[in-house]
């Protein structure tokens, strides 16, 4: 009965909670009863708080008896990137250095959530100040694989991508830097989108870089998303960046037919790093559009490698801002891969930073009108390799670690400098049973398109039905 | 070339404090600032100076679409 409640969507699951079929003690109680078996093999969960959840999921079901529906996720059981605050609660952000930090005020984006009547069912394991992409984490444990716990969970948002794909949860918050997102939703077999900047608050979460850290959800399908998305996006006036632009309804425009559409195909850059074994399942999604009756278009774009030079010259100099206190005081508290990241900052002259933001907007406008004008949507591999080991992408691992590690991130992280929305999709699996996934990218605030074309594609593919087997 | 050296990330480690970077890897950080300013001031090269995020949050505004 267990497997059946949470191998169920998102939105099936609040329609039955709706609909009194279940209980949100139910489902909350399956939920901690598998994130309790399954902690010692993922160790996915930083702060899990089962008995708080159960309190909530009570009241959530008092509530519903009475007549009370608070919201598109009355009931239902989420758990969360450890860096949203809540007033009063532990946030850690995967750190030592903040592993007792209370925070005196609410993320916007978490705070929306559970408005909408979601229950926090814990603080999830993620790369120490959520950087980096495998799920390495010295400080709380490594995060683990379900589909095979000797690979990476991804990061930084791992824990994320591995308590959902292991179905202890419908879908939780990740956020996004560089890919943080989107590479574990690939690596776990998820949807995860990188919001456009400014669709969704970032007030009330740990910062690392604040010109280009996104909020964004990973689910198992592309309607959980799309509800999620809709539920945090619009504008707050605690985030001064966030857009005044009204949220499109983007449930209701999922099942708009995609015939006629045109699918870019990039014909340089991203695939420069992609294995054969990548690009074939890339080669079976897009046969899967095409049958869907869109237009496969191949597309030049500009050298990727420009945004992504500007991303990390950003990066360095927005995160040693926030670090830099710490940096000098208790480097040792730092991992070593961590630290290395942040380093190049602390030279990093102040007018090459400014310099990068001026030329952010001209290099947004040249990828948009050469992309855009050709094609409604850009289709790139999510992953460009085989899933990794936890064993090869550690620091012990030597040579060539480093540049495994960057490639993780190659389709990724130019879209946090340039602004745009990035939705990944899982698109089957490689030799090695782990999962690989798509890309697809849009026009800024084009979210409700990337869903739309997600869902078609999801609606003539299972492979978001498929289930992890792991032996707890 | 941006200029950036090993013997200059050395000398201001040591303002910076923390931890010191070895010669291998002050010649390390080096090569990255300079590949990475180098690309900047070939694609900034005749540029306007510009304020951020407004600029940046217009543009993503009028570049929307669907």
């Amino acid at each position: 009965m267990s497997a059946e409640i949470l191998n169920a969507s998102l939105v099936e699951t609040a329609e039955k909670i709706r609909n009194k079929e279940l209980s949100s003690v139910e489902v909350v109680r399956a939920s901690i009863a598998r994130a309790e078996a399954l902690q010692p093999v993922l160790n996915c969960f930083i702060q899990l708080l089962g008995d708080e959840a159960l309190a909530e999921a009570e009241r959530a079901d008092a509530e519903l008896a009475k007549g009370k529906l608070r919201g598109p996720l009355h009931g239902v059981p989420l758990a969360h990137k450890d860096m949203y605050y809540r007033a009063g609660k532990r946030t850690t952000c995967g750190s030592k250095i903040r592993k007792d930090y209370i925070a005196d005020h609410d993320s916007t984006a978490l705070k929306r959530l559970l408005d909408a009547g979601s229950i926090y069912l814990g603080g999830l394991n993620m790369a120490e100040f959520a950087t980096g992409p495998t799920g390495h984490n010295e400080h709380w444990g490594d995060n683990h694989n379900p589909w095979n716990p000797a690979y990476i969970a991804g990061g930084s948002s791992s824990g994320t991508g591995s308590a959902v794909a292991a179905r202890i949860v419908y879908g939780g918050l990740g956020s996004d830097t560089g890919g943080s997102i989107r590479i574990p939703s690939s690596i776990n077999g998820l949807v995860g989108l990188k919001t456009t900047n400014g669709l969704v608050s970032r007030h009330g979460l740990m910062s690392l870089s604040h010109t280009m850290d996104t909020v964004g959800a990973l689910t198992r399908t592309v309607h959980d998303n799309a509800r999620i998305t809709a539920v945090m996006a619009g504008r707050d006036a605690l985030d001064p960046t966030t857009s005044s632009r009204p949220v499109p309804d983007y449930e209701a425009q999922l099942d708009a037919p995609v015939k006629g559409l045109r699918l870019g195909v990039p014909a340089n850059y991203y695939y420069d790093v992609t294995t054969p074994e990548v690009e074939n399942l890339q080669q079976d999604s897009l046969a899967a559009f095409r049958d869907l009756g869109m237009e496969i278009v191949d597309v030049d774009v500009p050298d990727m490698h420009v945004p992504t030079h500007m991303s990390n010259i950003v990066f360095v100099s927005e995160a040693v801002a926030i670090h830099e206190t710490w940096l000098r005081e208790r480097p040792e508290d730092y991992q070593a891969q961590v630290r290395s990241r942040y380093e190049p900052g602390i030279y990093m002259p102040a007018a090459k930073y400014l310099r990068a933001l001026d030329i952010r907007a001209k290099l947004l406008r040249d990828f948009t009108e050469t992309v855009f004008s050709k094609v409604d949507v850009l289709h790139t591999p999510g992953l460009s390799m085989p899933v990794p080991t936890l064993a090869e992408t550690d620091m012990a691992a030597g040579q060539g670690m480093p540049e495994m590690v960057a490639g993780l991130s190659w389709t990724t992280r130019s879209n946090n400098y340039l602004g745009i929305p990035s939705l990944a999709v899982p698109c089957g699996f490689t030799a090695n049973g782990l999962p690989a996934g798509f890309q697809l990218m849009g026009r800024p605030f084009s979210e409700a398109r990337l869903f739309q074309l997600g869902h078609a594609y999801q609606s003539v593919t299972d492979w978001h039905t498929r289930v992890p087997d792991i032996s707890a | 070339m941006a200029g950036i050296t090993k013997e200059l990330i050395l000398a201001q480690a040591r303002v910076f404090g923390g931890t010191l970077p070895t010669a291998e890897r002050a010649e390390e950080l080096a090569a990255t600032l300079n590949t990475l300013i180098d690309a900047l001031d070939e694609a900034s090269a005749g540029l306007p100076l510009e304020a951020e995020p407004s600029h940046m949050a217009r543009t993503l505004d009028e570049l929307a679409g669907d």
